[in-house]
């Protein structure tokens, strides 16, 4: 196993956000400021780096039967944690993520790493998978959030980049989200010549993978 | 019979009271319980002071037999100058919670957004001096331009701009209220 | 009365879970390519969206908040909805085959739909009372099966235009769902102005 690729892939060959399209959710909702992107980034890491770490440990003692509802329970759990950090340390940062911060807990990123990763390896290769997913994850947020933070409110950070651009409104709202997405995909298509783009939309390495199939297969059956 | 049923729901529920306890020490450990319920801080009213109620000399929390659902606290100035009411209203975003100052003739002495999801440029506007000024020295109930009022709406933000003043009526209302109490 | 049809409409076009929320996206890009998996999809996840409601409304009023537990939400929360739809899917697997073969292969994909969890914590943070927070979750399903229709047919036409390579693919259905966004912007206020 080698742990330097297995932290290195999650950052741009494998990036959860740009390449697997996972947890479009929350990559679209709270990206209306860089510094929300960083701080979901943040959090998200976090709970994907204890929860794989978790999970690894206890891969051998969860029977198969109660495999989603205890890794969920787990998830959950840090996620709660993470919301308790945020609102006595970060309140501004706890207000802006709002509902977004409990629904971490559903992130198909971070069930689907506990699904495809940690319960099938050690303990040392899933806190670094973790942790290149959420870097990742992260770094995706950030530059998301930051054409939408520049185009849509004029600042970067929080900082004004000045007052002769006169800010476009539509990029902070949510129809602003999907359009910033979808140009960033092409752009991720254009850099790596084709070679990374996803073939198709859905998430290869989600735990309902194999049910989005069965439901696209489903149709062509009737 | 084990194996199948009732050692995956052992496990499940191990986990979950495991899961359960430990977020409880932390909560209690943290002081969670303490955030949600407090209000602005002291620090906090010293910053919106000067657009609040600049003539104050110092805010404090003042506790008031008033319920009323939009109402999140009342703090008085301790030199007598009158009382910055803090409400929340429904916004176009969500939740819009301002704070306004009044003073002792119930006419508003100033206001600050505490909390806003409006739209970025757009609603979130209200949150600019130059439409907080026009409801300097006012009383009695306010309404926007396009509702036959005196207040300007902000620029395609009528919403947000009628969240507002209705919140500025809603404080006024309650400091008439609450007045004789501190 | 009126308040619930605020809540209720609200849900389906100014506050619509996907557009506007961003809540069931996975799903939203997924499964919108045909209308058929479209309709069983926004069926499956309406009649867990509203079941969750039912049952997380007495566990979160009368359970926990009187124990002071209120911070525990998510945790129980999502473990009802992973259980319930585990327990919906063996049953009509066990007794409604034929029901199970339409809907039943979309009911894995719901526990991780963050419109199911995210329309409870709704309802728990704004307070909402027993029909509020059932009439939200109707709302909040037909508003998601409202946009993944439209969008089913918004993509039929996608597919069959020329595009840059570039944005072939994903990129050409983000920038549509961005377009079909932008209408849903322009019913900002109106069910505000109709019930009240």
């Amino acid at each position: 196993m080698n742990y330097f690729r297995t932290f290195t892939k999650g950052l741009i060959k494998e990036n959860p956000v740009l390449v697997m399209l996972l947890g479009t959710c929350p990559t679209l909702a709270v990206t209306t400021l860089a510094m929300n992107g960083l701080g979901m980034g943040a959090a998200t890491t976090f709970v994907l780096v204890c929860s794989n770490v978790v999970i690894s440990l206890l891969k051998n003692f969860i029977p198969k039967q109660v495999r989603l509802p205890s890794f969920i329970v787990i998830i959950a759990g840090f996620v709660t944690f993470v919301s308790f950090m945020l609102r006595s340390n970060f309140p501004e940062l706890y207000e802006a993520l709002g509902v977004f911060l409990s629904l971490i807990t559903v992130n198909c990123i971070i069930l689907g790493r506990a699904e495809m990763f940690a319960s099938k390896n050690n303990v040392c290769a899933s806190f670094l998978d973790g942790l290149g997913m959420g870097l990742g994850f992260t770094l995706a947020l950030i530059l998301i959030g930051a054409i939408r933070e520049v185009l849509g409110s004029g600042t970067f950070f929080g900082l004004s980049i000045g007052d002769w651009f006169q800010p476009i409104g539509f990029f902070s709202s949510p129809a602003g989200g999907f359009f910033v997405f979808g140009c960033v995909i092409a752009l991720v298509n254009v850099l790596s010549n084709y070679k990374m783009s996803s073939k198709k939309i859905g998430c290869a390495s989600c735990p309902n993978a194999s049910a989005c199939g069965q439901a696209e297969k489903g149709e062509v059956a009737e | 019979m084990y194996k199948e049923i009732i050692k995956p729901t052992l496990v499940l529920i191990i986990i979950s009271v495991l899961v359960g306890t430990l977020l409880a020490v932390t909560y209690n450990v943290a002081g969670i319980a303490d955030l949600a319920t407090a209000g602005l801080s002291q620090a906090d009213l010293e910053e919106l002071k000067p657009s609040v109620m600049p003539a104050a000399s110092s805010l404090k929390n003042a506790s008031v037999s008033v319920e009323d659902g939009s109402l999140l606290g009342v703090y008085a100035d301790e030199g007598g100058s009158g009382a910055a009411i803090h409400v929340v209203t429904k916004g176009y975003g969500g939740d819009l919670k301002i704070l306004v100052g009044i003073d002792a003739n119930g006419a508003v002495t100033g206001a600050a957004v505490t909390e806003s999801a409006e739209t970025p440029n757009l609603g979130s506007k209200v949150s600019e001096p130059a439409f907080i000024e026009q409801f300097v020295g006012k009383s009695g109930a306010l309404a926007v331009d396009k509702d036959g009022g005196e207040i300007a709406a902000v620029a395609g933000a009528t919403i947000s701009s009628r969240a507002f003043t209705d919140g500025v009526n809603k404080a006024l209302e309650i400091y008439e209220q609450v007045k004789g109490e501190l | 009365m009126s308040a619930i049809a605020v809540i209720f409409f609200g849900a389906i076009l100014t506050d619509n879970f996907v557009l506007s929320k961003f809540m069931g996206i996975c799903p939203f890009l997924g499964v919108s390519k045909k209308m058929n998996s479209a309709l069983g999809m926004s069926a499956a996840v309406t009649f867990v969206m509203v079941m969750a409601s039912m049952i997380t409304y007495p566990i979160y009023t009368f359970l926990l908040v009187p124990n002071e537990l209120g911070y525990l939400q998510t945790v129980v929360f999502i473990l009802i909805i992973a259980l319930f739809v585990q327990l919906v899917e063996i049953i009509i697997k066990r007794y409604a085959k034929p029901l199970y073969n339409s809907l039943g292969v979309y009911l894995p994909l719901i526990t991780t739909n963050c419109a199911v969890l995210g329309v409870t914590i709704l309802n728990a943070d704004n307070a909402y009372t027993f029909a509020e927070s059932v009439f939200n979750a109707l709302g909040g399903g037909i508003g998601f099966a409202l946009a993944l229709v439209i969008f089913a047919g918004v993509r039929g036409r996608i597919d069959a235009s020329d595009l840059p390579k570039a944005f072939k693919g994903i990129p050409a259905t983000l920038v549509a769902a961005s377009i079909v966004s932008i209408s849903f912007l322009g019913f900002g206020g109106i069910v505000e102005k109709i019930f009240v």
